[in-house]
């Protein structure tokens, strides 16, 4: 095959990096299978990368599809998400790296939180003086067995905070695929 | 709202049960798909529409797909057949579509 179309295929198995090593082989060996199709017809390398778009769009459009058919959190759907968002254009640039690590920071922080304050509430129970985990608000420092409740309510508007922004990077990634898909769609009419 | 807009929301809504309706007349790989659409102007769609469709589709469980090898000269293919569950699934869209088309006509006669 011709190195333009390996080229070719090699950018999209890049830039497909966040889907499972199966399904990315799956994909590329499909759209290969299509190429080999058209330069039996006799269509050029250059003709071929002209009719199936620029490999980063159609990259996308899998992505697209793997983000926002569930609106779960996980791991490997954030590494989706900060694929596309490196190809969503400058409003997505700002959005979604903001809105997707503040998800992040706002769940961390909603499980460290409690987690902290139960901490500091065994080891208050123990009788030992641990100036190393207490909570402060301004200039008050709560009494352990008060901070806990205090640190479990904070936690838990933390992590419906992380939720929201993760809710919020969702739905924004589906808005933009829309626009993409409408371009798509009209394109070839 | 432009004919063009509203030709391609149209499509968007059309093209997943066309997909379907062409599987269940018989196995198809994606580029026979594409090519199949592309003969009518009004439904072509391109590869970065039809194969994530496609993988949609088989990960939602309507479709099966097996890669075969093919004649001399020709790349092995991914065909596409349609599960018992996709076949339920466009009984149901037909009927919509025919109700559609029914209320449609009503509507013009009134």
């Amino acid at each position: 095959m011709e190195q333009v179309l390996d080229i070719y295929l090699d950018k999209i198995d890049r830039h497909l990096r966040p889907m499972s090593a199966s399904e990315r082989s799956d994909i590329v060996r499909e759209i290969r299978s299509e190429m080999l199709e058209l330069s039996a017809q006799g269509l050029a390398a250059q003709d071929i990368t002209a009719r199936l778009g620029p490999p980063k769009a159609m990259a996308a459009a899998y992505l697209e599809g793997a983000i926002t058919k569930n609106p779960r959190f996980s791991w490997s759907r954030l590494g989706a998400v900060a694929a596309f968002y490196s190809m969503a254009g400058l409003g997505g640039m700002i959005v979604l790296p903001t809105t997707s690590i503040l998800a992040v920071v706002f769940m961390i922080c909603g499980a460290a939180i409690p987690a902290a304050a139960l901490l500091s509430l065994l080891v208050s129970f123990a009788g030992v003086e641990a100036p190393w985990v207490v909570m402060q608000i301004g200039g008050w420092t709560a009494p352990p067995l008060l901070a806990f409740p205090i640190a479990v309510l904070t936690g838990l508007l933390l992590l419906l905070g992380g939720l929201a922004c993760w809710r919020f990077t969702v739905w924004f990634i589906r808005q933009i695929g829309e626009k993409h898909r409408s371009l798509a769609y009209g394109r070839r009419s | 709202m432009s004919l063009e807009d509203w030709r391609s929301q149209i499509k968007r809504g059309t093209l997943e049960f066309c997909v379907l309706l062409m599987i269940a007349g018989g196995e198809c790989y994606g580029y026979e798909l594409i090519s199949r659409l592309e003969r009518r102007p009004v439904l072509a769609a391109k590869e970065s529409t039809i194969y994530p469709l496609l993988r949609r589709l088989l990960k939602e469980g309507m479709l099966s797909s097996a890669w075969r090898e093919s004649a001399e000269g020709l790349p092995p293919r991914k065909y596409y057949t349609i599960t018992d569950k996709g076949r339920a699934y466009l009984a149901a869209m037909k009927a919509e579509w025919g109700s559609l088309l029914l209320a449609i006509e009503e509507i013009e006669g009134e």
